[in-house]
């Protein structure tokens, strides 16, 4: 049996756990396994619902406790299930709560770990899975013995898994230890209040055609985003994402960031503003389907990694950008700007 | 007296070429530095010794002989000592983290510090996973991490916004970058690096060839994987520019 663990938010499925869902079928057709699921939370009547639309069988797991994501009990809960349903593959996806207890679930279940991989094979008997590694310049294909495994999937990796049809729901008891409640999250808020502080916007949510623009530490600061980085992503149905340093320095939430400490990326286009191309930021575009760079720095790498380069000041080029693209009416052709989906990310509000 | 240890991992330098023969990265021929993201996690640490917040701070590796460089690069930066676990270059983040966990556990440490991401895997999960071994806490992401007694505060990069963690010692960190850029080491610290012990431990499951802890995985081959660019440059006057880059964006097929 295969075990996939759903993750929610604000009571719908996140589009990583329909891409899990992908690699799981694959899995269970591979290797003739039944496909099960878990849904952990508090309040989990409707995922759950719109969970049994895409797998056969779903464990629910609520718990008051589990109303926030924390490792830990989530650690303890999947692998209670794990343990009491058989499973022999637990498949997460990779968003980033996600690869924060899978490695737990694998030591805890003496399993090893595939993490974010990208495709998964069956060969003879054994599961072999491609990933990347050394900062997504090389891939790698990685085996165990038979099916044994738990696996995270890259984010974006996957297509999002079509609905099949109604499954029936399974009520867990979620077994808590205080060890695995040791951890107290936001300390000083009550329930009611967020303690999260959401400042950005997610980039590249969402199907069709799909736009990053990027901006680093050329563009200046965060007046240079509002100036070329949002308005460009806007007239391009895009989304804004950023480095690191734009983020350590504040101009930008780190929820926009690119590469190696922050998000992965595949979008169709991809725009790299005041980009220099460091190695840790390329790692996490390598995968976008056109990448253009404008950069007043002839030499700076990320002309190395795009597709087409602009040597040139921010100030000239994108205010020129925006003016054609104005002009045309649309980006691309009128009926791709009809189909383009609303973006949440990217647009001041 | 509080104690931490900080994880060095060695890696093929991100800037660095990287060859592949007999499908596998060719790892003889590599420069190799100590992983960006362990920098971050050392630089946490020193600044909590350097509150007072901690009074000993260690470096830990696992890897070949030529991982002492790593170790060495942390001691000239400001470690107390240094102990290297001889092992074989490519364990996984869990079969590293059994073999780290012997030794956490056997210096007793309150805090295990290491880069959120390591480059040469790309990989999150040692730090988990060594938590798990430990059967201690973790928390990913950190940007602040103030110690208060028995217990830790971290400010740490969820998926939706910061949140902060208030966990019990000992405790596995994981940091972000941008905890300050991490300092460079200086002359009189790599002098007196040159005169601290690197410990080499052989961990007693590498004797017998077996690894504990069941089945291992396999790396079955590697490829570099080069995402073919055009690298078409334009240059001249912005607003042709802008013409020339916009008609290529619409003419290209892979857009369409």
């Amino acid at each position: 049996m295969i075990l996939l663990v759903a993750h929610s938010r604000e009571g719908r499925l996140l589009p990583e756990s329909l891409q899990a869902i992908t690699a799981a079928r694959s899995l269970s057709e591979a290797f003739g396994a039944p496909l099960r699921a878990v849904l952990l939370g508090a309040d989990t009547v409707r995922v759950a619902q719109e969970l049994t639309q895409f797998v056969p069988h779903v464990y629910v797991a609520s718990h008051a406790k589990l109303a926030r994501f924390c490792s830990e009990p989530w650690t303890a809960v999947v692998c209670q299930v794990a343990r009491a349903s058989g499973a022999e593959a637990v498949v997460i996806p990779g968003v980033r709560s996600g690869l924060s207890y899978a490695p737990r679930v694998a030591v805890r279940l003496g399993m090893p770990l595939m993490d974010e991989v990208v495709e998964l094979r069956r060969v003879g008997r054994d599961l072999s899975a491609r990933r990347a590694a050394f900062l997504a310049r090389v891939n790698q294909w990685v085996a165990t013995q038979g099916l044994s495994s738990v696996i995270t999937t890259k984010v974006d990796a996957f297509p999002e898994a079509l609905s099949t049809g109604v499954g029936k729901v399974e009520a867990v008891e979620p077994r808590l230890r205080p060890e695995d409640m040791r951890v107290v999250l936001n300390p000083g808020f009550d329930a009611r209040e967020d303690p999260i502080s959401r400042t950005g916007a997610r980039p590249n949510q969402g199907g069709g055609l799909r736009t990053i623009v990027a901006g680093g530490r050329g563009v200046g600061g965060s007046e240079g985003f509002r100036r070329f980085v949002e308005p460009l992503a806007r007239a391009l149905a895009g989304a804004v994402g950023a480095t690191r340093p734009p983020v350590d320095e504040g101009w930008r939430p780190f929820v926009d960031q690119i590469g190696q400490t922050g998000r992965t990326v595949a979008p169709d286009l991809y725009v790299a503003l005041g980009i220099s191309g460091a190695a840790q930021h390329v790692c996490g575009i390598t995968h976008s389907r056109v990448v253009v760079a404008i950069n007043r720095d002839a030499g700076a790498p990320i002309f190395r990694h795009s597709d087409y380069g602009v040597v040139g000041d921010l100030e000239e080029v994108v205010p020129s950008l925006l003016r054609v693209i104005q002009a045309a009416g649309s980006p691309f052709r009128s009926e791709e700007l009809t189909e383009a989906p609303a973006l949440d990310g990217g647009t001041e509000p | 007296m509080a104690k931490g240890i900080c994880i060095l991992r060695q890696v093929v330098d991100p800037l660095g070429r990287i060859r592949v023969t007999g499908r596998r990265v060719e790892r003889d021929a590599a420069t190799f530095v100590l992983e960006p993201m362990d920098r971050f996690a050392l630089e946490q640490g020193l600044r909590l010794r350097e509150r007072g917040q901690l009074t000993e701070l260690l470096g830990l590796a696992v890897g070949p002989l030529r991982t002492q460089t790593a170790v060495r690069a942390g001691l000239a930066l400001g470690l107390d000592r240094g102990t290297l676990i001889d092992a074989e270059y490519d364990l996984s983040p869990i079969e590293a983290a059994g073999m780290l966990g012997v030794e956490v556990e056997s210096e007793e440490p309150a805090v295990v510090l290491l880069g959120g991401r390591e480059g040469e895997w790309d990989s999150t999960a040692l730090g988990p996973a060594l938590a798990e071994v430990l059967g201690w806490p973790h928390v990913d992401w950190v940007t602040e991490l103030t110690m208060q007694g028995d217990r830790v505060l971290a400010t740490h990069e969820g998926e939706e916004g910061m949140e902060v963690l208030d966990l019990p010692l000992p405790v596995v960190v994981t940091t972000q970058q941008g905890v300050g850029e991490p300092r460079r080491p200086s002359l009189a610290g790599v002098v007196a690096a040159a005169g601290k012990e690197v410990r080499m431990k052989v961990h007693p499951s590498v004797g017998g060839g077996k690894k504990e802890g069941g089945v291992r995985l396999r790396v079955l081959s590697e490829e570099l994987y080069v995402p073919e660019r055009l690298g078409v440059t334009l240059t001249g006057d912005p607003q042709e520019v802008a013409m020339e880059l916009l008609g290529r964006l619409r003419r290209d097929p892979r857009l369409s």
